[in-house]
């Protein structure tokens, strides 16, 4: 769905789908692993230690998307 | 309702108008909260963000973080790309988007699309300082 609010600003609201392959996307871009990993791994713990890296931060903010 | 939380990407990585250009990434994640006041009966909410800067060929210069669910770092910081202290977390307070818009049209020289950038974005930043939570 396209909600235009200004003529230059689009906002892009996601379906559930939509999201989830985006949050896929970025995990496969940043970390070379799938969404679904990435998730599993992140409510595992699996990360503690290195979360505070960038490519893992970029991942967990999009965890929304990927729930 | 649900109040989330949510995810926004604003512009996925937007290219900012410099020669060498700059690239922007921000993402957030916010809810809906309750509100009484002027600004009810709800909000949006802020509960996490980062705002990445990038050199022309993808290379992180500096970015701001906030994320409280983190298991590690919580506090909202700063990173500086510098081999010297990359993993150094500089502390900061909660940092808006219009503050790290000021800082790269002041500082990082990049060409604003309006004329009246710094009016548009003081009263913002005004609003963002009257209700934030």
């Amino acid at each position: 769905m396209i909600t235009k609010i200004k003529p230059s600003v689009k906002v892009h609201r996601l379906s559930t789908n939509a999201a989830r392959r985006l949050f896929d996307r970025e995990a496969r871009r940043h970390l070379n692993m799938s969404g679904r990993e990435f998730l599993r791994r992140w409510e595992a713990g699996k990360f503690n230690g290195q979360a505070d890296t960038s490519a893992v931060r970029r991942v967990a903010m999009l965890l929304p998307f990927g729930r | 309702m649900n109040t989330g939380p949510y995810a926004l990407v604003i512009g996925g990585e937007c290219r900012l108008k410099r020669d060498p250009s700059l690239t922007l990434d921000i993402r957030m994640q916010y809810k809906i909260v309750e509100a009484s006041g002027d600004r009810g009966p709800y909000k949006v909410k802020i509960t996490a963000y980062m705002y990445i800067v990038e050199d022309h060929r993808g290379h992180e210069l500096f970015s701001y973080h906030w994320q409280p669910d983190s298991p590690e770092v919580k506090f909202p910081h700063l990173h500086v790309e510098h081999p010297t202290f990359k993993k150094a977390h500089f502390p900061t307070g909660r940092i808006s988007l219009e503050e790290v818009l000021k800082l790269l049209i002041t500082d990082f020289g990049v060409r604003p699309l309006k004329s009246n950038w710094d009016e548009i974005l003081t009263e913002t930043l005004g609003k963002f300082s009257t209700y934030r939570t």
